[in-house]
């Protein structure tokens, strides 16, 4: 887990997310409260947390899709709110939670619409398009059913779509919304290698999760989130203590090793 | 489902425009005068007798440039709007912007009851469209569900039609009312360049409204979230696509009546040809539309209808069918 480290030093050509005292604010209710971080290419990074912990809302705020109250967002300098929309979703690629397909299309041209940000509307698409969809189709492994129709896959199969349709845009940063939630154990851990894998020093991601072992064995740092306030950050065997997890979640966890990997499990709530 | 498309689209839209140069130079024979082809050749360029001359350069050649136009603006709409509300029960005869454009320029008419303000016709109907138009985005903002869209479309095509019924009890006069009935009915007959010139315009600058939006629908296929995370901005889109479309239909309605389904009818017919890309299916579904429009409009010629038959009958005849149909399909997808 050395990849934060390499990862810090470079990220030209987008550079670092500094997010200083974010704060988003719904009628009277804080959902983000005075948040500063600081995210970079070459690291996974997971956001942890309870449900409300507003883990997704920092995602939507980077996205533009959740408006700050208060607070800057920058990208190597260059402030999100002046930010041309294109250029930020250049920028940003999103995997949202169970993102809809409205239409029945192919796997290729859903994968294909990552390369949106890239174009102008009356642009055809070029051989670098082309060669960043043949990519992230052959890094997820769907080149086998690219003719077949989105809506008639499986949960599995279109997991990796949707994925590569994001990696297709080929941002510096890859932003992830519990994209492992609904998927069965075996696409559970493929998903989360392929999000690790395409982590390298031109590209950073970040994925919200709930499962704490998928998290602390393929994020590089993970980032716990309570009450709208950062309350850890840093690599997972640190941040992942007992102490953290009866405060922030409110359990008691057993744990083990095996082969040198350390597992979790939540076994009582606290006070109990 | 997973049937590859039958076609490329550059291919369909080649088929398309011959099929409609074929039909639209066929469409030139219909008529109460019979002509052979020669003549109508003849007619066009003006080497014909003076009435063969007329009867081919001021009655049919605007009715078929009408005919190609009107179709072209209501399939390309349907298409558009069908994009922006993924939704393929979308179009502007079913959600009510047809009937709100009849409307604007019923009253239109009603105001003017001489010629002396027929210019203002499509004023009054684009008008219509724009406010009815709105009121949909609104909703679709609020709640992007298939069936509060086409309820909204019902209940908006009622209350236009309650509003032309209310002017037309006030019509100041019998003419003023026949013409207003037989103008709702929809009809290409006895068409001139006038009303060409009248309508051009306004489906230009709808057009202009436009250009560029396949890509903005392309994204909205992955929900409104992710398109904004594409770099889509939603709000200039679902602007651009409203006005254009309210441009266009409205522009449409006054010159030719209300004619409805052909903008629900047509994408569904091209798509089973090459896909469900809504980009894709826009300049085919103008193509298929001018098509349709023409078709229906030489069926109203042929001898079986008299003469009597009005154009938005036939396509109501032909398109409710086949809206059933699509409902029908698309049931499961309807929540």
């Amino acid at each position: 887990m050395t990849r934060a480290a390499t990862g810090a030093m470079t990220g030209f050509g987008s550079g670092d997310i500094v997010v200083r005292n974010l704060t988003v604010q719904y009628g009277s209710k804080r959902v983000l409260d005075g948040l500063d971080l600081t995210l970079r290419t070459g690291e996974l990074v997971g956001l942890v947390g309870p449900n409300g912990a507003g883990k997704t809302t920092l995602l939507r705020a980077l996205l533009g899709l959740a408006d700050a109250t208060d607070g800057e967002m920058s990208v190597g300098g260059t402030a999100l709110s002046t930010m041309a929309i294109k250029k930020r979703a250049r920028l940003f690629a999103y995997l949202a939670q169970g993102g809809p397909v409205h239409w029945p299309l192919s796997v290729q041209s859903v994968v294909e619409l990552g390369r949106v940000p890239h174009n102008n509307p009356w642009q055809a698409m070029t051989d670098a398009d082309h060669q960043h969809i043949d990519t992230a189709i052959e890094k997820t492994g769907i080149g086998g059913f690219r003719s077949r129709i989105v809506t008639s896959l499986s949960g599995g199969e279109r997991a990796r779509v949707m994925l590569a349709r994001a990696l297709a845009a080929d941002a510096p940063y890859l932003f992830a919304d519990e994209p492992a939630a609904s998927l069965d154990p075996h696409y559970q851990l493929e998903m989360m290698a392929l999000l690790h894998e395409q982590v390298d020093e031109h590209h950073g991601g970040v994925v919200v999760m709930h499962d704490l072992n998928l998290a602390q064995h393929y994020c590089d740092r993970l980032l716990v989130l309570d009450g709208g306030k950062l309350v850890a950050d840093g690599k997972p065997e640190d941040v992942l203590t007992d102490k953290l997890l009866d405060q922030v979640f409110g359990i008691q966890v057993a744990r083990w090793s095996d082969g040198g990997d350390s597992y979790l499990v939540p076994k009582t709530l606290s006070g109990l | 489902m997973n049937k590859p498309s039958l076609i490329s689209p550059l291919g369909l839209n080649g088929v398309l425009c011959i099929a409609l140069m074929v039909v639209a130079f066929a469409a030139g024979f219909f008529g109460q005068a019979d002509l052979t082809g020669g003549q109508f050749l003849n007619g066009l360029i003006g080497r014909a007798d003076t009435a063969t001359n007329i009867i081919v350069q001021e009655l049919r050649l605007p009715r078929i440039m009408l005919a190609v136009l009107c179709g072209g603006v209501l399939g390309y709409s349907g298409a558009l709007l069908q994009g922006l509300l993924r939704n393929p029960l979308a179009d502007p005869g079913v959600l009510g912007v047809s009937a709100s454009a009849s409307l604007g320029a019923v009253i239109t008419i009603y105001l003017g009851a001489t010629s002396a303000i027929s210019f203002l016709v499509p004023f009054g109907a684009i008008i219509g469209a724009l406010i009815a138009t709105a009121l949909l985005v609104l909703i679709s903002m609020r709640e992007a569900s298939v069936l509060t869209l086409i309820l909204a479309g019902v209940g908006i095509s009622s209350l236009a039609a309650a509003g032309i019924s209310l002017v037309m009890n006030f019509a100041p006069h019998p003419m003023t009312l026949q013409e207003m009935i037989l103008w709702m009915m929809g009809s290409l007959e006895n068409r001139t360049f006038y009303d060409l010139y009248l309508a051009a315009p306004f489906i230009a600058a709808g057009a202009l409204c436009v250009v560029g939006a396949g890509q903005g629908l392309n994204a909205l296929s992955l929900g409104e979230e992710t398109a904004r995370t594409l770099g889509v901005d939603l709000k200039r889109l679902r602007l651009r696509v409203v006005v254009g479309t309210a441009l266009a239909v409205g522009a449409t309605v006054a010159v030719a009546g209300a004619i409805g389904f052909v903008g629900l009818v047509v994408p569904h017919f091209v798509r089973a040809f090459i896909g469900f890309e809504p980009r894709r299916i826009l300049f085919p579904s103008a193509l298929m539309g001018s098509l349709v429009l023409l078709l229906a409009d030489i069926i109203t010629r042929l001898p079986i209808g008299s003469g009597q038959l009005r154009l938005g009958v036939v396509m109501g005849v032909i398109g409710a069918p086949v809206f059933l149909y699509i409902i029908f399909k698309t049931r499961e997808s309807m929540r």
